[in-house]
C-alpha cells in the first residue's frame, strides 16, 4: 500500500470517470453528458477544485521530512567525525545543519501537500516516485560529498550510533504515524 | 444566479441523498431546464469543500459507482438560513416592480 493514500482530487477523478462511465452506459459522448466542451468544463473544474489543506498535513509532512533530514546531516557526521583529520574539512555546525534540515523539509512538506492540489493531482504514483528521488538525491549529495572529499575510516562512536539509531528508529515510527494518518483521512473522505 | 443554485441544489439534496444527474435531472423537473452536469459538478465540488455537503461513492441506477451527496449539519443550517434570505429577496423585487398587492 502506498504511503499516500488518495487526495480529495483522487476521489473526484473517481467520481468523473463515472460519468464517462454512464455517458458509455447511455451511448453518448461524455460533452453531451456533460452539456459543455471539455475545456469549459476544466476549466470551471480547475477554478472550484483548488483544495485548502489544512494546517496537520504540513505539520505532519514537515516533521516526516525533518527526522529523514536530520537522519542524513547525523550519518554524514559520524562519517566524518570517524575520519581521521575529517573534522579540519568537513566541520557541520549543528545549528546550521538544522537550518538546513528545517528549510529542506519545508520545501519537501509544500512539494508533497501542496503539489496534492495542483497540475499533477491525478498522477500519485508519479508524485510519490518524484518526491522520494528528491530525497534520494540529497542523501546521496551529502554521502557523495563525505566519500569523495576525505579518507574513509568506518569506526563509530558509540553515541553517534546511539543517535543515528534513535533517528532511525524515529523516521521509521513517523513513517507509520504518517501512513496513519493518511489512512484516517482516505477513510473520512472515502477517498478509496 | 449561482448562488440561487446553490441554494436549490442543497434543498434537492436535503429532500434525498443523490448524485449529480439525478439533481440535474430534477432540477429540469423544477423549471431550470439550462442546468448542466457539466455546471452542477464544480458547483456540487464547491459545496462540499465548504462543508455543507459530504460525499460517499455508491453505486448508481446505471451502474457505475458515483458520488451521492446528503447534507451535513452547516448545509442543514445554510438551507434554512439561503430560503429566509431568498423570501426578503423576492419581496424586495417585488416592490421594486410595484408587483405587491396585484
Amino acid at each position: 500500500m502506498s504511503f499516500f493514500q488518495m487526495t480529495i482530487q483522487e476521489s473526484e477523478k473517481k467520481e468523473l470517470i463515472g460519468i464517462a462511465k454512464e455517458a458509455e452506459l447511455k451511448g453518448i459522448s461524455l460533452e453531451e453528458q456533460i452539456g459543455m466542451q471539455g475545456k469549459e468544463f476544466c476549466d470551471n473544474l480547475l477554478q472550484e477544485g483548488e483544495v485548502k489543506r489544512s494546517w496537520t498535513e504540513y505539520v505532519v509532512e514537515g516533521m516526516f521530512w525533518f527526522l529523514i533530514f536530520s537522519l542524513a546531516v547525523q550519518i554524514t557526521e559520524m562519517l566524518a567525525l570517524s575520519t581521521p583529520g575529517a573534522m579540519a574539512q568537513l566541520e557541520l555546525d549543528k545549528g546550521i545543519a538544522m537550518v538546513v534540515c528545517a528549510v529542506s523539509a519545508t520545501v519537501m512538506e509544500y512539494r508533497t501537500v501542496a503539489e496534492y492540489s495542483g497540475r499533477l493531482a491525478f498522477d500519485n504514483k508519479q508524485k510519490e516516485r518524484r518526491l522520494w528521488k528528491y530525497a534520494a538525491c540529497f542523501l546521496g549529495l551529502l554521502l557523495l560529498f563525505v566519500l569523495l572529499g576525505l579518507d574513509m575510516d568506518m569506526t563509530l562512536g558509540i553515541s553517534n550510533l546511539a543517535v543515528a539509531s534513535i533517528l532511525v528508529i524515529l523516521v521509521f515510527f513517523w513513517g507509520f504515524l504518517r501512513k496513519k494518518y493518511w489512512n484516517i483521512q482516505s477513510e473520512k473522505y472515502s477517498w478509496k | 444566479m449561482k448562488g440561487i443554485l446553490e441554494g436549490c441544489i442543497l434543498k434537492i439534496i436535503d429532500q434525498t441523498e443523490t448524485y449529480g444527474y439525478e439533481i440535474v435531472t430534477r432540477l429540469w423537473d423544477y423549471g431550470f431546464t439550462d442546468a448542466k452536469e457539466g455546471t452542477l459538478y464544480p458547483l456540487l465540488l464547491r459545496l462540499e469543500k465548504k462543508g455543507l455537503i459530504k460525499g460517499t461513492f455508491k453505486e448508481s441506477p446505471l451502474g457505475p459507482k458515483r458520488k451521492y451527496y446528503s447534507l451535513t449539519k452547516e448545509g442543514k443550517d445554510y438551507v434554512q438560513y439561503f430560503y429566509e434570505a431568498w423570501k426578503e429577496v423576492e419581496q424586495s423585487v417585488k416592490n421594486i416592480f410595484g408587483e405587491e398587492g396585484k
